[in-house]
């Protein structure tokens, strides 16, 4: 696979590239999805920009890992915390989670809101994006279960926020 | 419509490009931090590697482990014993904090003022305009002064340096100190200060229970009252906590970081360390948790941390570190065992070995228990240990001795920890005891007694100097 000219530019360039370039095809939908779902569309897409650049600087060793996408996800992650610690006054106020929008469903994001951030990705994911329980797991450094529970109780909690929402709202 | 909703609106986001991708690519960091890092780190690694060979050699030999009675990095059991009476002139050493280690939740930069301003933003913004002051640095780390120009209050903090980055590793305000254990039902500890204090207690910010939630608060009096135990009634889930110091007006007096990582209060005689390099505990977790005859207790600590933090945060010096990493590889599992001499414990440090690295272990000098320290009131030469029967010579009429061998083979450094923490049945309560020597000097044993209503309990245990240390032997209560 031929990659792009900005390579030539990087440091320690390695032979191992062209992998890299099948992997970012591969992981960078999921990675960003995840860190949006966690962190907020703009950290969350840095996030993942800054997991991949990582994992491509050190790609060497991050190509034989087992469980690459997950290796990246705790890099994204450490890097996102380290942003938002820095930019946030707990004494003044509380964490704010990321608002996630939706033109489809106006009261979703102040629903995923209320989710925990790992029941937040795995609502996501799996129920968005239909990537399976296992898949999930396996980047998020949880049993498939967990993920699952995590799913199950996301779902709920959607449902019974939205279903409030909506009684409330007039039929047309 | 749920899935399609979320969708929409978790794919606000712009898919990402290779080529942005590699614009981040950072430059190769200076020549003075490449060669900072070799300095540091090439020997280590050679360290680590010829001893993660001779492990695999070896393998984990129980009957050669490192001293019983080591005084580390997370092995020393908070009591009176283990806390340094605060002064207002303690500095604190730039190396692995004894009594319990933070793990960097807040990583720094290159430049330890800078660092721990950045950990002061994060968790305690209040304290934030303080006054920093670089007062050393070496190898290690820093160590930095804060001082509240409004007030004249002032502390420490000390960073330990690793991935390349400072991160911190104690913070604490001048004349305070606070060591805390973790329980099932909570937390025990204990806290001086050298002016009475109200300590409100809080989860650290990003770690397990970030939330405002107020986890404790208590009165110290002011030394030299003594010092006074501490109880935190619901278990945080959070390793770490912040401790805001106010007096009787309601002014603040200062802030600490303390760590709440102990497995002490259960009354387990050893804890020990055990990381993996693989992405998963699940196998280990599995493992420790079948086997709940030894184990009194477990903690993941951290699944993320890299070699380089587990080697700044703990005693070890065998981690076959290979490289140099910004991300955390291992998994560090702290565990709790009843019993060093139990049955079955080698065939478990066994399975742990092939689960995993065993860093450390260590026997924990002061296992809690719900009584206070033992104080020496009286010691008498004896040719041996007297029985408790004069209690009842006294007349009074009580239940019949109760006697016993001791089953632990668990070993210790001096005579009263082995009569300490035999697992008997003693006089509760008082504390008082008295030592038994004999005429040359040779400690023989210890006895307790209680004196209350209706009854006075008397125990004596016996003990006995090994080529590995003293064990108790023999015990033996009666009440009257």
């Amino acid at each position: 696979m031929a990659l792009p000219s900005a390579l030539s530019n990087q440091p320690e360039p390695s032979a191992d590239s062209p992998d890299f370039a099948a992997f970012f095809a591969q992981s960078e939908p999921m990675l960003r999805r995840a860190f949006v779902a966690q962190f907020g569309v703009d950290l969350g897409r840095e996030a993942a920009s800054e997991a991949l650049s990582y994992g491509w600087s050190n790609w060497s060793r991050v190509g034989v890992m087992a469980n690459r996408r997950g290796y990246l996800f705790r890099v994204g992650q450490r890097w996102a915390r380290r942003q938002r610690n820095r930019s946030r006054r707990p004494a003044l106020g509380r964490y704010e989670p990321p608002q996630l929008e939706s033109s489809f469903e106006p009261g979703l994001g102040a629903a995923l809101d209320k989710l925990s951030p790992q029941q937040r990705v795995s609502v996501a994911l799996v129920v968005g994006f239909g990537y399976s329980h296992q898949q999930v797991a396996d980047m998020l450094g949880l049993s498939r279960s967990s993920v699952q529970t995590h799913t199950e109780r996301a779902m709920a909690s959607l449902k019974k926020t939205l279903g409030v929402i909506k009684s409330k709202e007039p039929r047309t | 419509m749920i899935d399609q909703a979320i969708r929409n609106a978790v794919d606000q986001a712009a898919p990402i490009t290779l080529d942005e991708v590699l614009d981040r690519v950072p430059q190769p960091s200076s020549a003075v931090n490449q060669q900072r890092a070799k300095r540091r780190w090439l020997p280590r690694a050679a360290i680590g590697l010829t001893a993660a060979a001779i492990l695999m050699v070896v393998g984990w030999q129980r009957t050669n482990p490192r001293p019983d009675h080591v005084e580390t990095a997370i092995g020393t059991a908070a009591s009176p014993a283990a806390i340094s009476t605060p002064t207002l002139a303690d500095k604190p050493s730039i190396d692995r904090k004894p009594g319990g280690y933070i793990s960097a939740q807040a990583r720094g930069t290159t430049d330890p003022l800078e660092s721990a301003q950045l950990f002061l933003d994060m968790q305690f913004p209040a304290w934030s305009s303080v006054e920093l002051t670089l007062d050393e640095t070496d190898d290690r780390g820093a160590r930095v002064r804060w001082v509240d120009t409004d007030t004249g209050v002032a502390g420490w903090i000390v960073l330990f340096f690793a991935d390349g980055a400072y991160a911190i590793l104690d913070l604490s305000t001048d004349g305070f100190a606070m060591d805390l254990s973790r329980a099932s039902d909570g937390g025990r500890g204990f806290a001086q200060s050298v002016e009475p204090v109200v300590v409100e207690l809080y989860p650290e910010v990003g770690g397990r229970d970030d939330s405002d939630e107020i986890v404790a608060r208590f009165e110290i009096p002011a030394l030299p009252q003594g010092t006074d135990p501490v109880a935190i009634e619901t278990p945080p889930s959070a390793l770490l906590l912040r401790a805001f110091l106010y007096d009787e007006a309601g002014t603040s007096r200062g802030f600490a970081f303390v760590s709440i990582d102990h497995l002490g209060w259960a009354g387990p005689l050893h804890e020990l360390i055990v990381i993996t390099a693989l992405e998963t505990t699940d196998d280990l977790d599995t493992f420790v948790r079948a086997h709940p005859q030894l184990v009194a207790d477990h903690i993941i600590r951290d699944p993320w941390l890299s070699a380089d933090m587990i080697t700044r945060l703990t005693t070890t010096d065998d981690l076959p570190v290979v490289r140099v990493d910004d991300v955390p590889l291992h998994h560090l599992t702290q565990i709790a065992l009843r019993d060093s001499g139990a049955e079955g414990l080698d065939e478990f440090m066994a399975g742990l070995a092939t689960r995993g690295i065993v860093l450390d272990t260590l026997t924990l000098p002061w296992p809690y228990y719900d009584e206070a320290p033992l104080e020496n009131v009286a010691r008498y030469i004896v040719a041996e240990i007297p029985s408790p029967e004069p209690c009842r010579l006294l007349g009074a009429s009580g239940e019949p001795n109760r006697a016993g061998t001791v089953d632990s083979a668990s070993t210790f450094e001096n005579p009263a920890d082995a009569a300490a923490l035999a697992p008997i049945r003693r006089a509760e309560s008082d504390h008082l005891w008295t030592e038994f020597i004999s005429n040359d000097g040779v400690v023989l044993g210890y006895g307790w007694h209680r004196s209350g209503e209706p009854r006075t309990w008397l125990t004596v245990v016996e003990v006995e100097q090994t080529a590995d240390g003293w064990r108790a032997t023999n015990w033996e209560t009666v009440n009257c």
